[in-house]
């Protein structure tokens, strides 16, 4: 049984311990708090302006209801389009982003300057927003679903290589050494001892690119790539409102649809 | 003194050519006519990649080299962006948590409360964050704040569902021995699972800070300012090294991002 | 020969029953009566109801008809806040712990007060002095009285000391009651000793009521006051460890036998000698 004296520095000790874990919570505490505050400064955050904004929105929801369903039959092209963009845009880029993922693995690159290099471009490939991509293809070859699929394969391009990298440096090296040494070129080292890894990789990040593309796809008609994005600015900028929360409607639709088959293709296949 | 033949092992094919089953071939039939078909309907094809080479190598040509000096003036924009990206992450924060709380079957108070959250939290994911800003705009005009609006609503859509998936995965064994030490349900909460799922709820705030920095530049083209609408201006009037630095700009930012998220990401386990 | 009354009795059950869904009820139509500083056992393979019952002593299960008396109090008359108070002063521990893994040993003891703890100060992780003087006594009353300890995280320790942190955690409740659900089942043989040891010390000394659930017999025979065998929700034996022959326990795990199953407690029983 302790005696008070050793109960007092049992307690002296724990709470020190609970007063400089309680002095941290309060400084990030206070950094997060200082971040808001200057950062809601700047992008101009007013919660008066939102609350007398409301019924402007509440108007907007207003007008833009009953939505307009014979209209439906027009929106199925472009509905058709934005899919098959998707479509392309993910499965286009695969061999190629194989090929630079090749180049960007450390342990398979041939030279570490090529490996940065690739890295690099795959680093900004994915980085850039495909909408940014698509804006400056339409600049490019015109108006239409050609930029959009073009706009979707060099994002996609470098998404999936970076997956593709990062499952090729995480083979394990003991494998690439024993292939080495029975005289296997280098392409036969790679197609059949680190590819093999990365097939569940890629099967994985496929299905998770053609979702994000599905998505990024309904969006990409703002700049005039087609698909149901176009018909969507189109209906907004006309006022024609209910045209566009039918279009609205129609996104969400097919979205939550390919949510559903992409989770059904995954519990298959993976 | 009959012995049953072994069973011959079925040893792998030796041609190049994979030999399918029907359901196999008729699978691959009908995904090459999609197929087929995509490629006709958006107009790719050989022909116009060839077409469509010269324009692009014009374009390749007039944004490079970029416009350095150009990048010293893109500090605001940055600037701009980075606090979109900031605040939407901070307020998504705060109200996810709550949220997921109600939206957990394990820990909401009621069933008349828990479902009615899901389904609102669906609606907020399944709209793309352009079109919250679209329709924002409405109500707050254009800026920034309209894209904060937007961001916030479809990251609370997102981390709200993760976290209440991560609050129902949870061992229920703290929450038991909590309970029959006479704690109420928000204790129980606090400190059966909380501590739980934190580590995750971190792990996602990070992410999204990062997804948010990037989707603010896209929700610049449509006037929430920052980088996003310096490129889109750029694009729209032709300067294109303008936009060719600004592009540089915005990747550099986004990797010291990501560089400070996997940072900060490994302090937290 | 005392005559017992009402205020002798920490816990009375009147014809308790509880199924679940469309099913057989998991217990049936039970009455006890649990004297204050007894320690008895629920005895019985897994599934005979023992978990069931323990559970309705704290209403973590609610019972399907019948009435639980505890202290004094009928929890089935209580209200939301009055039951979180009567669960204050009952303790519980369990086979698998329950502790936070990711919080440090002394937060985990401290979850036990968790009940008086008013808002602010829950809402920031901040107990007040004597709740952590209860919890460094509750500890060293447990057995852990190296203070470096305390601050480490609950998944670095070994089995028996996590369920030091769990005794200790019911302990800090100053409970008058504590109810154990397979607190052994987890834990490696010289472990077992000891926290049964631990447990019995804690009945004498403190004069605290245990109410433990264990199929092991050989521990049951040898620290119970009392065992309460139970066999498809009903009870089939009441009484001193001394009483329990081997038919009798022939008949509470007549399963095991006729599965010709054996294992590691003691409940294997040989027909031939009488022994069990």
């Amino acid at each position: 049984m302790a005696s008070a004296a050793a109960l007092e520095r049992t307690l002296g000790f724990v709470m020190a311990r609970r007063q400089e874990t309680r002095r941290q919570v309060l400084v990030i505490g206070v950094v997060l708090l200082g971040l808001a505050i200057w950062a809601g400064r700047g992008s101009e955050f007013n919660i008066q302006k939102l609350i007398e904004g409301l019924p402007k929105f509440w108007e907007l929801l207003g007008r833009m209801m009953p939505p307009d369903l014979p209209v439906l039959k027009s929106l199925m092209k472009p509905l058709l389009e934005t899919l098959q963009m998707a479509l392309l845009g993910t499965t286009i880029p695969i061999p190629v982003a194989l090929l630079l993922a090749c180049l960007a693995a450390v342990n398979v690159s041939p030279h570490p300057v090529v490996s940065a290099v690739a890295r690099i471009l795959i680093a900004s490939l994915r980085t850039v927003p495909e909408l940014v991509w698509a804006m400056i293809l339409v600049t490019a070859v015109g108006l239409g679903p050609f930029p959009g699929v073009l706009a979707l394969t060099l994002h996609t391009l470098g998404g999936l290589g970076k997956f593709y990298y990062e499952a090729i440096e995480a083979s394990s090296p003991g494998l690439i050494e024993a292939m080495q040494a029975t005289g296997a070129s280098r392409f036969k080292v790679i197609w059949f001892g680190v590819l093999p890894n990365v097939l569940p990789v890629m099967m994985s990040s496929t299905l998770f690119y053609w979702e994000y593309n599905n998505r990024a796809s309904t969006v990409l008609g703002l700049v005039g790539a087609g698909g149901i994005g176009l018909a969507l600015t189109h209906a907004m900028s006309d006022f024609r409102y209910q045209e566009a929360v039918t279009c609205l409607i129609l996104i969400v639709l097919i979205l939550a649809v390919i949510d559903r088959l992409s989770a059904w293709l995954r519990s298959r296949i993976i | 003194m009959a012995t049953t033949p072994k069973p011959v092992p079925q040893l792998p094919s030796t041609s190049v050519i994979p030999r399918l089953s029907a359901t196999q071939m008729i699978i691959a039939g009908v995904l090459a006519l999609v197929y087929w078909k995509s490629l006709k309907d958006t107009n790719v094809s050989v022909e116009e990649l060839v077409n469509g080479v010269p324009p692009i190598i014009e374009l390749l040509r007039q944004m490079f080299p970029p416009d350095w000096r150009y990048g010293l003036t893109l500090g605001k924009a940055v600037v701009e962006t980075l606090q979109i990206g900031i605040i939407a992450t901070i307020l998504a924060a705060l109200l996810a948590l709550p949220i997921a709380f109600l939206a957990a079957k394990n820990v909401s108070p009621h069933p008349l409360i828990y479902y009615p959250v899901r389904m609102v939290l669906t609606l907020f994911r399944g709209v793309s964050e352009l079109i919250w800003a679209l329709l924002f705009v409405v109500a707050v005009g254009l800026g920034p704040f309209a894209g904060v609006i937007a961001l916030v609503i479809f990251c609370v859509g997102v981390i709200g569902k993760l976290m209440a998936e991560a609050i129902e995965a949870v061992d229920p064994g703290p929450l038991e021995a909590m309970t029959a030490a006479g704690a109420s349900r928000w204790k129980v909460f606090l400190y059966g699972a909380w501590p739980q799922v934190m580590p995750m709820y971190l792990s996602y705030c990070l992410y999204y800070w990062d997804h948010n920095t990037r989707s603010a530049v896209v929700l610049g083209f449509v006037g929430a300012g920052g980088v996003g609408y310096t490129l889109f201006f750029n694009i729209s009037t032709y300067y294109f090294e303008k936009a060719m630095m600004a592009m540089i700009v915005l990747v550099v930012m986004i990797v010291i991002i990501d560089r400070l998220c996997l940072y900060l990401r490994s302090k937290i386990i | 020969m005392k005559v017992a009354n009402s205020r002798e009795n920490m816990v009375e059950v009147h014809n308790l029953t509880k199924s679940y869904g469309g099913n057989a009820p998991a217990i049936r139509d039970i009455s006890l009566t649990l004297k204050r500083g007894e320690f008895v056992v629920l005895l019985g393979p897994s599934g005979v109801g023992k978990s069931t019952l323990l559970r309705t002593l704290n209403f973590l299960v609610r019972p399907s008809s019948g009435t639980v008396v505890v202290d004094g109090q009928d929890l089935g008359k209580m209200s939301g806040g009055q039951l979180l108070e009567a669960r204050q002063r009952i303790g519980m521990i369990f086979q698998e712990f329950n502790l936070v893994n990711r919080m440090s040993v002394l937060t985990n003891v401290l979850c036990g007060r968790l009940g008086s703890l008013g808002f602010w100060r829950a809402l920031t992780y901040s107990f007040p002095r004597e709740d952590q003087e209860r919890a460094v006594r509750a500890l060293e009353r447990a057995g852990l009285d190296d203070p470096e300890m305390y601050m480490r995280r609950a998944d670095m320790l070994s089995g028996g000391q996590r369920q030091r942190v769990a005794i200790a955690r019911a302990l800090v409740q100053e409970p008058k009651l504590i109810l154990a659900d397979e607190p052994i089942a987890s834990l490696d043989v010289i472990m077992r000793e000891q926290i049964m040891d631990l447990m019995a010390g804690i009945v004498k000394r403190d004069g605290i009521t245990v109410v433990m659930s264990l199929h092991q017999l050989d521990a049951a025979r040898k620290y119970a006051d009392r065992i309460i065998a139970l066999s498809a929700g009903v009870i089939t034996f009441d009484g001193p460890p001394a009483d329990l022959s081997a038919e009798v326990v022939a008949r509470i795990f007549r399963k095991k036998v006729e599965a010709g199953a054996a294992d590691d407690d003691g409940t294997a029983v040989k027909m031939a000698d009488g022994n069990g």
